[in-house]
């Protein structure tokens, strides 16, 4: 038996909105990278295998895929503490 | 390969494994009620969950499994620290604060904020159920491995032991002890993996893009996999020789972070949604910088050739007692079995949990008080530390990093179509939600019956992750479903 709660139990907070949206943002871009360079390596690995800084794109571009994650999460909570706070 | 008894590499596993279980022990001292259990009591520090999250995430696979998929497998296992890692993009930025607003202690808790349904609690539990044994075969499997050269016992005395251990941990303290554990063994496990990273460097006397250079230049590279050419070594293509395979992985690993149950539980340990956040990010931080470590302990191990060919997840620990000797053997093996402790007492927290609360307590109606719910959480703990230890004996050899791949696969099909419908979407219906669950439960777990993983060569589904069939298929019903009943 299904006992559905009411519409608002699902309401959030503007500042949460906000700080969601720029979640999706970043989200997209992410996921972009990360499948650009999934489906590379998945049907044309010589992409993979160019060479560049003395490395090869595959090692470079899992490096960035890391360090960006980092980089996203860092931004992220600056951004939802200044919407907190109500710089933002 | 043969292995002897080293007496201080045992001395320091002793030592080690004896402060573990004295922070439980003392951790069951503050377990009053089943919040206490369940979720540390809501009030645990938003930096000590999110290493302790990282400890969480870098269990067996991390540190053994990828550690050793990258020296036999060269870039295809670098896949798995890059896919791993992105998952925690999707559970910051999409479930983490949403999740915390509306949970209580289960994932089952989270998809029922909104619907009240039997059958989407049923269904959660079951695949909570399913997926916590999926991902706890590994961690067994790498406790098992890491006693063999440690102590000297076969395989399936180090399953029984780290078993018992388990039990004991979980029996006792639940999530207050698990959360402290894994704090302290994630600060350790990083120390660990830049000491290591730091010794191969020192002893190739190499920076880290030359290494790695080297590595692209030699086109006699000898490797555990064969002679080949470096740039086609750190290129995809050595594991995965269907290339679909990769794609497949690389949806799954992404995908399956945010709908880990034994992740998921974490974020109900802290007291508000920006602590969720936070503890994030600390936790993408410390495992981002440790995935990057892994490449070079992984082609560290190649490089030395510190490999057991019949057991690939020894690569980490056997590098070390090259560089380090029998005393840093003796602390990276020490370390990665208290990871193994923390994490399976995680993943059985979540089991338990939705054994006793979800089914047993709420599904089937057993009214209980709190001192009742702990003691039946108890039990179902000792029941499903039982099972991993029969599973793990049976898993002997794998992998613990592609099992590991699998687990994300049947955590990303069955339970984050779920979550995110309920999450966003108003229009999800019970019986959208619940058969989404089952679609992506039965699918990944049926494809991987019928994959090579469990029938080698004659396989009628030809790859070894489900992913890019049982995740789209899931989402479909999912959402299908509750269009056609709105």
């Amino acid at each position: 038996m299904t006992k559905e709660k009411p519409d608002d139990i699902m309401a959030v907070p503007e500042k949460d909105k906000k700080t969601f949206r720029m979640g999706l943002i970043l989200f997209t871009v992410y996921i972009i990278g990360y499948f650009l360079f999934t489906i590379a390596g998945t049907f044309n690995k010589n992409i993979l295998m160019t060479r560049v800084l003395g490395l090869n794109v595959g090692i470079v571009g899992g490096m960035l895929i890391i360090v960006s994650a980092i980089i996203i999460a860092v931004y992220y909570n600056w951004y939802a503490g200044q919407v907190e706070t109500g710089v933002n | 390969m043969a292995y002897t008894f080293q007496p201080i590499a045992v001395a320091l596993f002793l030592v080690i494994t004896a402060i573990t279980l004295g922070i439980s022990f003392w951790a069951a001292k503050q377990v009053k009620t089943a919040s206490h259990y369940f979720v540390a009591g809501g009030g645990v520090k938003w930096l000590v969950n999110g290493i302790a999250f990282a400890g969480d995430y870098l269990s067996a696979a991390s540190f053994l499994g990828i550690a050793g998929m990258i020296a036999f497998f060269g870039f295809d296992g670098f896949l798995y620290s890059i896919g791993f890692l992105a998952g925690w993009i999707v559970a910051l930025l999409i479930v983490a604060e949403p999740l915390r607003r509306c949970g209580k202690y289960t994932f089952c808790d989270a998809l029922l904020f909104r619907l009240e349904d039997k059958g989407v609690r049923l269904a959660g539990a079951v695949s909570t159920l399913i997926v916590s044994l999926f991902y706890l075969i590994p961690q067994i499997v790498g406790a098992g491995s890491i006693v063999q050269p440690l102590l000297g016992l076969s395989y399936e005395v180090g399953v029984v032991l780290v078993g018992a251990l388990v039990i004991t941990i979980v029996a006792t303290a639940g999530m207050v002890s698990t959360t402290y554990v894994q704090f302290i063994k994630g600060f350790l496990l990083l120390i660990a993996a830049v000491a290591l990273t730091g010794g191969v460097l020192w002893a190739t006397g190499l920076g880290p893009v030359d290494f790695i250079s080297n590595i692209l230049d030699n086109p006699t590279l000898t490797t555990p996999s064969g002679v080949m050419d470096g740039n086609a070594f750190l290129a995809p293509g050595i594991k995965f020789k269907n290339p679909l395979d990769f794609l497949s992985l690389a949806l799954a690993l992404i995908l399956g972070t945010a709908a880990l149950p034994h992740v998921l539980i974490r974020y109900y340990t802290v007291p508000t949604p920006a602590d969720a956040r936070r503890s994030t990010v600390i936790a993408i931080a410390a495992i981002g910088v440790f995935y990057i470590l892994t490449l070079f302990l992984g082609l560290g191990a190649m490089h030395f050739m510190t490999v057991d060919p019949a057991n690939q997840n020894l690569s980490a620990p056997l590098l070390a007692e090259f560089i380090g000797g029998e005393i840093f053997f003796g602390l990276i093996s020490s370390i990665a079995f208290a990871t193994i402790l923390g994490t399976v007492s995680g993943l059985i927290m979540a089991a338990a949990g939705a054994i006793s609360h979800d089914i047993w307590t709420v599904y089937l109606g057993n009214t209980q008080d709190d001192a009742q719910t702990l003691r039946m959480t108890k039990i179902t703990a000792i029941g499903v530390g039982i099972a991993a230890i029969i599973l793990g004996i049976v898993a002997k050899g794998m992998n613990v990093a592609f099992l590991v791949g699998l687990a994300f696969a049947i955590a990303a099909s069955a339970n984050l179509p779920a979550l995110i419908s309920v999450l966003f979407w108003k229009g999800t219906t019970a019986r959208g939600v619940s058969l989404g669950i089952w679609t992506g439960l039965l699918s990944s777990c049926g494809l991987i019956l019928i994959g090579p993983t469990i029938m080698g060569a004659g396989a009628i589904f030809p790859l070894a992750n489900p992913g890019i069939v049982s995740i789209p298929l899931s989402f479909i019903v999912t959402f299908g479903v509750s269009m056609l009943e709105k």
